[in-house]
């Protein structure tokens, strides 16, 4: 891989990060749509009980934007790495 | 890589934000529903990989593409974008790979993004991933081939068709949580239908501008795979590159 194509990588990731981040700050009042769809579970069926928790949770209010960060890269990799294997394809 | 590609990789992160749950979450459906909806799901699944192995097994070059598509869909569903009403969700990709692949196929995809939010991010869950995975890798998929049959069927340009099937298959995932979740608490007090227009005002409203930026990315991502792999989706399906729509996988 070109040492262009790596720092492009890199940078790509980074601003991920840096979004989700900022994103957190600049919208803190806007609510999920999924959440809100909790609370309406909870105003229809207010003796319902949700049975499973999750395996795994984090405490800590910066994982949830990290983790979905590295969803994020993860896929971002892969396209870059298809983008550069379609530009070598061409040459 | 030329400006033009990475225009292409920075258009899918100008607009994130904060992500969060996708569709139902663990344990909010009763346990009956998460054990019928895996039952339909699984039958998918098992078409789906049966497809996919034959797909790849007969081009193997398309494998990339795959992984691709596969990608697309990890990315923009990482990504919850604010909406109208101060309401956030999320866009799902599923349509640009059901294009290409066939819509079962997309169950594979599916799978693998709602185990990695349920195991790794806390979010969806497994009891529910049966019904998360129907919404998004099943409605969603099958919506979009056949939004899609419809547009080329009236003589809609393609990135019209690619954009509409994108649309639509993102409106129906959502109004088919909300059908999942309105037949799940439905009882005597509160019936399906006032449970389906309550889920609906919540879901398909602030769904409605994600899914109007979802078919542009889609239509953005389509474009340059056409031009790119052009070989790959003349075997896969030689009928996205021509005017008239005789076959389109499903």
């Amino acid at each position: 891989m070109k040492r262009k194509t790596i720092i492009y990588l890199l940078s790509g990731c980074l601003l991920v990060l840096l979004i989700q981040f900022f994103a957190t700050k600049l919208f803190p009042g806007f609510i999920g749509a999924d959440d809100q769809s909790v609370e309406l579970i909870k105003q229809i069926a207010p003796k319902y009980q949700p049975w499973a928790n999750h395996l795994l949770e984090f405490d800590q209010p910066w994982a949830e934007p990290v983790l979905f960060a590295l969803q994020a890269i993860i896929g971002l990799s892969v396209i870059s790495y298809f983008i550069w294997k379609q530009s070598k394809k061409k040459v | 890589m030329t400006k033009k590609k990475i225009a292409y990789l920075g258009i899918s992160l100008l607009f994130p934000g904060v992500a969060n749950s996708m569709h139902i979450a663990e344990g909010f459906l009763p346990v009956s529903w998460c054990m019928g909806w895996w039952i339909v799901y699984l039958a998918v699944l098992v078409a789906g990989f049966s497809r996919l192995k034959t797909t790849i097994e007969a081009h193997p070059n398309a494998k990339l593409l795959f992984a691709a598509v596969g990608a697309y869909v990890f990315i923009l569903s990482s990504l919850k974008l604010p909406s109208i009403a101060g309401s956030s969700s999320h866009l799902t990709g599923i349509a640009l790979g059901a294009l290409l692949f066939g819509a079962s196929s997309m169950s594979v995809i599916g799978l693998i993004v709602l185990l990695f939010q349920a195991l790794l991010l806390a979010h969806g869950g497994l009891t529910t991933l049966g019904a998360n995975g129907f919404s998004m890798a099943v409605c969603g998929a099958f919506s979009a081939v056949w939004a899609y049959r419809f547009l080329k069927g009236v003589k809609a340009p393609q990135w019209l068709a690619v954009g509409g099937a994108s649309f639509v298959s993102n409106l129906v995932i959502y109004s088919c949580t909300s059908a999942q979740l309105a037949a799940a608490f439905a009882d005597s007090t509160a019936t399906f239908g006032s449970n389906l227009i309550r889920f609906l005002s919540i879901f398909v409203v602030t769904q409605l501008p994600l899914a109007v930026i979802e078919a542009i990315f889609t239509v953005l991502a389509f474009r340059y795979i056409q031009r790119t792999s052009k070989a790959e989706i003349e075997q896969l399906n030689p009928n996205l590159y021509e005017t008239k729509n005789n076959h389109i996988p499903a």
